[in-house]
């Protein structure tokens, strides 16, 4: 770098003091220019730290608490960062089962919605008032859970903070919780979600395989099939 | 290069830690300057010092840049800017103060007062000056031997306007007149900037504008946010699922203050009406989409009586009575809808003015046990049962 151009205060000074001070004013000036690329240096980091691509650890909390992103149990730095980089296409698709499906993707869970008119869960299929507005969140994969292998086999309820939800083995308080609260965040208030199914082995009702109701054959057929619900709004 | 930590970054450095730093720096130098041999009052550190103290301005600058990017930790006019720019919302203003006095003539001719004719001060020196009568248009008249009630508005904005005039005087010369606190009080309390707390949590729901506008938070965006509403009569929203029916949502609302009978509207019908009229899907002001069912209702007092024996030392108890009443009220107007009033916290505020003198002591009868409120409702404490008494 060219003294008469420079970029960096030690540079700058370095050159500036004059010759007659010798190596000894030369040095002095260079390590006072240390200190002040020391402060413009952290000027530069001052901007960049807000970003998501640039963020440290703990800029992140700050970033998630704006943008109404909470991080996921065991999420990732970079994982969360690029989550919060994407906050503004996620809160465009909230209210929506896309919006559901790709926030549950994006933090490593495939999930699908049903709504009433795609099955029968209780006699009361289709667009009909007051149940057209119920949906189904079904979780098939990524949370890591596991069904304890027998199908309502204790005393569990349909308690959402409960650490054993109806057979799931695995899933703790802070999981459960965080996964209501996505939905909660993704979905209308006027949706009404009787559970939120967690499919932990098998097929429910064609999930992952076939989509809703597509292979004919819909039921709860695929045994073995473990599942469980928490509870929902 | 390993990006430096939030918190390093927000850390406000001292002319000694510059100080620090260049001593460090110097020693650190290939040919080592020796330092430790300096004076004090030596050619270089003086140098020195008088180069950190240019330099901390510089070190100062890199906590506001750094707090300056996130609204959580933005304050004052990097909050402002940063939330106009990135948020389109701006900070709510100071507004002004107007109550009523009442000017009574003692004996003379009637006397007319125009806008800024009168001019009086609290016993604290508060200034106000005169306003047209509520119609606008005309002056008040103070009949002879009769008084009227003037309009008389803060000269400066803020709370501070808001409070007890503590008798009233004369700063203009119109003779023949005595003042008073009129019945009616404040008329419009004066408000103070909007706090930077308050501004953030603006910025942070306008997240909740981005969807289709149906989500918890984008209600309770929309019923703080509906036309007409000054910015702040709306602070506490509870979305009801699924209420009354299955897929229809009620939105419960409430304001800042705390006031009222037991079981009445929190919260005055026309702000209900104007929310209502905003999220209505029928509305050509509708914000709720097609097809969604979202009804505003206020809030309900729920008025929770205390009573018992605050037993104070003399020079404790105007105080600490003053304090915990201000300490009650703000609690009861910012409590969530359907809060737990935590007994044990009551009492605390209660007690928060008193020292441990010896004498200082409280019997709260009522309420007996945590107040859990319901869905609908919001705190009111009556606080005129609570006795306090001479230790």
């Amino acid at each position: 770098m060219a003294s008469d151009d420079p970029t960096l205060f030690r540079d700058y000074l370095a050159a500036w003091i004059p010759r007659w001070m010798g190596d000894v004013g030369r040095e002095f000036g260079l390590r006072l220019g240390l200190i002040l690329d020391g402060v413009a240096q952290g000027a530069i980091e001052a901007v960049k730290v807000r970003f998501t691509r640039y963020a440290p650890e703990d800029a992140l909390a700050f970033l998630g608490w704006e943008r109404g992103t909470e991080r996921w149990p065991g999420e990732s730095s970079p994982a969360y960062a690029a989550r919060l980089q994407r906050a503004h296409t996620t809160a465009s698709k909230t209210d929506s089962d896309k919006g559901v499906v790709d926030e549950f993707a994006a933090v490593g869970v495939t999930a699908a919605d049903v709504r009433n008119n795609q099955w029968d869960w209780d006699g009361n299929p289709g667009n009909v008032v007051p149940w057209w507005a119920r949906l189904w969140p079904i979780i098939t994969a990524g949370l890591g859970w596991s069904g304890d292998g027998a199908w309502d086999d204790d005393a569990s309820s349909w308690d959402a903070v409960s650490t054993d939800v109806w057979d799931i083995v695995g899933a703790g308080v802070d999981a459960v919780a965080a996964v209501r609260r996505l939905v909660h965040k993704m979905t209308g208030s006027h949706t009404l979600i009787p559970a939120i199914i967690v499919a932990m082995s098998g097929e429910v009702w064609d999930f992952p395989l076939g989509g809703v109701w597509d292979d004919g054959e819909g039921d709860w057929e695929e045994v073995p099939v473990e599942i469980a619900y928490l509870e929902g709004y | 290069m390993t990006a430096p930590s939030l918190e390093s970054l927000l850390a406000v450095a001292t002319e000694e830690d510059v100080v620090t730093d260049e001593l460090a720096v110097l020693k650190a130098s290939p040919t080592p300057f020796d330092v430790d041999s300096w004076a004090i009052t030596s050619v270089p550190r003086v140098l020195l010092a008088a180069f950190a103290r240019a330099a901390q301005k510089l070190y100062a600058l890199v906590p506001k840049i750094a707090a300056g990017g996130f609204v959580k930790l933005a304050k004052g006019d990097w909050l402002s800017l940063l939330s106009e720019q990135n948020y389109d919302e701006e900070r709510d203003s100071a507004t002004f103060c107007t109550r009523k006095v009442r000017v009574t003539d003692a004996g003379g001719a009637p006397v007319t007062i125009a806008v800024d004719a009168l001019v009086l001060k609290t016993s604290t020196g508060l200034v106000f000056t005169s306003r047209l009568n509520d119609d606008g248009v005309t002056a008040p008249t103070v009949p002879a031997s009769g008084f009227v009630d003037v309009n008389m508005l803060a000269t400066k904005a803020g709370t501070a306007y808001n409070g007890s005039s503590g008798g009233w005087e004369q700063v203009t010369a119109i003779p023949g007149l005595t003042f008073a606190d009129a019945p009616a009080g404040v008329v419009t309390p004066g408000t103070d900037d909007e706090d930077d707390d308050s501004l953030a949590n603006d910025d942070a729901a306008k997240w909740s504008t981005l969807g289709c506008g149906c989500n918890d938070a984008a209600h309770i965006y929309n019923a703080k946010h509906a036309p007409g509403l000054e910015g702040d009569e709306v602070t506490r929203v509870k979305v009801r699922r699924h209420t009354p029916l299955p897929g229809q949502v009620t939105l419960i609302v409430a304001g800042p203050t705390s006031s009222g009978a037991d079981g009445a509207d929190a919260l005055a019908s026309d702000i209900v009406d104007a929310i209502q009229e905003y999220i209505d899907p029928t509305s050509h002001l509708g914000k709720a989409p097609t097809c969604v069912d979202v009804f505003a209702e206020s809030a309900k007092n729920k008025v929770i009586v205390i009573t018992g024996t605050v037993t104070a030392v003399s020079t404790e108890k105007a105080y600490a009575k003053a304090l915990a009443e201000t300490a009650l009220n703000a609690w009861a107007a910012s409590a969530p809808l359907g809060a737990k009033i935590s007994r044990e916290k009551l009492i605390g505020k209660i007690m928060a003015g008193l020292s441990d003198a010896e004498g200082n002591d409280s019997t709260i009868a009522t309420p007996a046990a945590d107040v859990v409120l319901a869905a609908n409702e919001v705190p009111v404490f009556d606080f005129t049962g609570l006795t306090w008494v001479d230790a």
